[in-house]
């Protein structure tokens, strides 16, 4: 077993053990329902001011295939315990990169679910590739490699 | 009686109360920090105090001082940050253009600098826009209060414990400090 395999199923291990909350994360390809660890700590806002303001730092953390695009390539909106949010920071985590952390902001708009009100799973993201044909994302595909497959220009 | 400072201070938060977004949510000198719910909010802070050089030449001795007036605004927002940051320091000129003299506390008062900056680090996006004033106010040099008069001679009676009744009292004469 690889590191990164290895890894992954540590991930995974901890995920079920510490009590992962659903997210809906509304993608560029999708609205889908996956699992997450959210954290909300302390923050100080402060910038230059003399009196900051008490704040809390919300984050969310995933497994990279658990998600319908790579977050670098998307500008998701999460729903999460009911708020919901948008990425401001990206950060990759662990050595190889299979996991992502996102730093989030509460944006006050009404987060919406596709017309009939369910999100879907991984494997009802999919899209038109170039010839225009029907294309879904096979179980643990790599997200980058299915993206070229739909010919989406802002992949390298 | 309070430094002029002081009174020019509570003299901005009270030209400012109730006269922007942030309501009565002025505070003079805030360090405790803010909670998001209390935004927008205010905080007037005075805490550098220049005397001019011409002072020296005074008499009798008065302080000609150039004092910045910090006035700090905390704003919340969504990606519109920017416009709610210059919203509220519209507000903030607004108020104290109404009297640049502050109720008589200062000679002048002028807008210096606006400086805004966008914090993004917590939950919220939050906007922080700082406008500074130039005042200038004179204060007399604080007279000392007056000492006590010199202790020069001192003198003191003792009666003998144990006397008869006619016992004469023993009385001294001392000089405490002689003078020329």
């Amino acid at each position: 077993m690889s590191f990164a395999q290895l890894l992954a199923v540590v991930d995974r291990a901890v995920q079920k053990h510490l009590d992962s909350v659903p997210v809906i994360y509304q993608s560029l390809a999708g609205t889908v329902e996956v699992r997450g660890m959210f954290d909300e700590n302390y923050v100080l806002v402060d910038g230059s001011a003399h009196a900051g303001v008490e704040q809390v730092g919300p984050a969310v953390w995933f497994r990279l295939e658990d998600l319908p695009l790579h977050p670098d390539d998307d500008t998701p909106l999460l729903s999460i315990l009911g708020k919901t949010y948008k990425v401001r920071e990206r950060q990759p985590d662990g050595p190889v990169g299979g996991s992502i952390r996102l730093l989030l902001h509460v944006v006050d708009v009404a987060f919406e679910l596709p017309p009939d009100g369910k999100a879907g799973s991984l494997a009802s993201v999919g899209g038109q590739d170039p010839r225009g044909e029907q294309v879904r994302r096979a179980p643990g595909q790599d997200m980058r490699v299915f993206l070229n497959q739909l010919g989406w220009p802002l992949l390298p | 009686m309070p430094h002029q400072r002081k009174v020019i201070r509570d003299a901005v938060v009270a030209q400012l109360l109730g006269q922007t977004d942030a309501g009565q949510r002025v505070f003079p000198t805030r360090i405790v920090p803010l909670r998001t719910t209390e935004l927008p909010a205010i905080s007037v802070y005075t805490l550098e105090d220049t005397v001019s050089a011409d002072s020296s030449t005074t008499g009798p001795r008065t302080l000609i001082r150039d004092l910045p007036i910090q006035i700090e605004g905390w704003v919340r927002a969504n990606d519109n940050v920017d416009d709610a940051m210059d919203e509220l320091a519209l507000q903030v000129e607004t108020a104290m253009h109404r009297d640049q003299y502050l109720g008589g506390e200062v000679s002048d008062s002028i807008l210096d600098t606006t400086v805004m900056e966008v914090v993004e680090e917590g939950a919220r996006l939050l906007g922080l826009v700082v406008l500074t004033y130039a005042a200038t106010y004179r204060t007399m040099a604080p007279e000392a209060p007056p000492e006590p008069d010199n202790f020069i001679t001192a003198d003191t009676t003792r009666m003998v414990v144990g006397g008869v009744p006619d016992t004469e009292q023993h009385r001294d004469e001392v000089v405490v400090q002689e003078i020329a």
